[in-house]
């Protein structure tokens, strides 16, 4: 049976992948909840995510992952093995 | 309909001979759909109309749900770039090595500071992943990276434990407290930085002389990478020429140099 892996996506694609999860950005350029603008979505350090920061997703309820190389270990490192 | 059947569907492509395979969403190309490798399905949702972009987002939907990774590609390539270096023994034999002997954070920033220094070597830039462990990492971090570059875990950290190791009398704590010493005043080095103006530097080493002096360590060497911090070097060994033996040993490797100074006795 095909296994899909990953899903990667371009730069130009953020926007389309955030609209996936009911996310859009802000006038300062941060995702936010699209239901609730004022809610600016957080990583699991709790920091907010600018929009050319935006690396992914993965499970768990929803994490989103920032493009810096600590987060991107610490969150995906394993799913890309 | 399976997840493949609802995919084949929306991009009008019989996938049905794929086994492993990946989905790159690329906005912003030409193309509607294009295979690569018989495993990489290139999809550009620009070229579908609403209603189909709408069915492609919930595939992605669906992938994350069943625990699936949604990625960019950059993003994607430098950890695949990580793991490589990260996956090799050499990485794994040097971690395995400091496991339990340093602090867990530490070993954290080994990691990072061995992928820093592949990358550097392979003359890609490094300024950014620096600035990212500056920012997570602080001082520490820094020093870290700083150390393990300049080869100092191989040549001072690694046989002092297992100098310190051989000793009859030898506790874990006696290890920690010199090595400790080292990450946050990198007593064997000094690493010149454009961010700072000569005055400073100079400053900097002279003090690091001293606290060295402390702890009868005589010798610093000093790390510039590029012209400016070159001409910084050369100021500071002009200040300082009193205060060490001469001439300083100079060694250079492309952009890299390294001056190895030994301080007088007082």
């Amino acid at each position: 049976m095909a296994k899909l892996k990953i899903v990667s996506f371009n730069d130009g694609a953020r926007s389309f992948i955030l609209e996936s999860f009911g996310k859009v950005v802000d006038k300062e350029n941060y995702v936010v909840e699209m239901s609730d603008p004022s809610q600016r979505v957080l990583t699991p350090d709790g920091d907010e995510i600018r929009f050319d920061q935006f690396a992914g997703i993965k499970k768990g309820s929803e994490v989103f992952i920032k493009s810096d190389i600590v987060s991107l270990v610490r969150l995906a490192g394993e799913l890309v093995k | 309909m399976s997840f493949l059947d609802k995919l084949s569907s929306i991009v009008k492509v019989d996938l049905s001979k794929l086994k492993n395979f990946k989905i790159s969403i690329l906005s912003g190309l030409k193309f509607q759909v294009n295979i690569v490798n018989n495993n990489t399905i290139q999809i550009n949702p620009d070229k579908y109309p609403p209603e189909q972009q709408k069915k492609l987002q919930g595939i992605l939907k669906e992938h994350f749900e069943k625990g699936g990774l949604i990625i960019e590609d950059l993003s994607l390539s430098r950890l695949e770039q990580f793991n490589q270096v990260d996956g090799s023994s050499q990485t794994q034999a040097t971690l395995e090595y400091f496991k339990g002997k340093i602090p867990a954070q530490d070993l954290e920033i080994l990691r990072y500071s061995i992928y820093l220094k592949s990358v550097f070597e392979s003359g890609q830039s490094v300024t950014e992943i620096k600035q990212q462990l500056n920012e997570r990492f602080g001082d520490r971090g820094r020093n870290i990276c700083n150390l393990y570059s300049a080869g100092y875990f191989g040549t001072q950290i690694r046989p002092l434990y297992d100098s310190l190791f051989n000793q009859p009398n030898f506790s874990p704590e006696k290890f920690t407290q010199i090595y400790e010493l080292i990450v946050t005043e990198s007593p064997y080095a000094f690493f010149v930085s454009r961010a700072t103006s000569r005055e400073a530097v100079l400053l900097e080493i002279t003090r690091k002389m001293e606290t060295s002096r402390k702890y009868g360590i005589r010798n610093i060497n000093i790390h510039g990478i590029g012209k400016g911090n070159e001409e910084t070097i050369y100021f500071v060994l002009d200040k300082i020429r009193d205060k060490i033996l001469q001439p300083p040993e100079i060694l250079r490797e492309g952009d890299v140099l390294v001056v190895k100074i030994t301080f007088k006795t007082m």
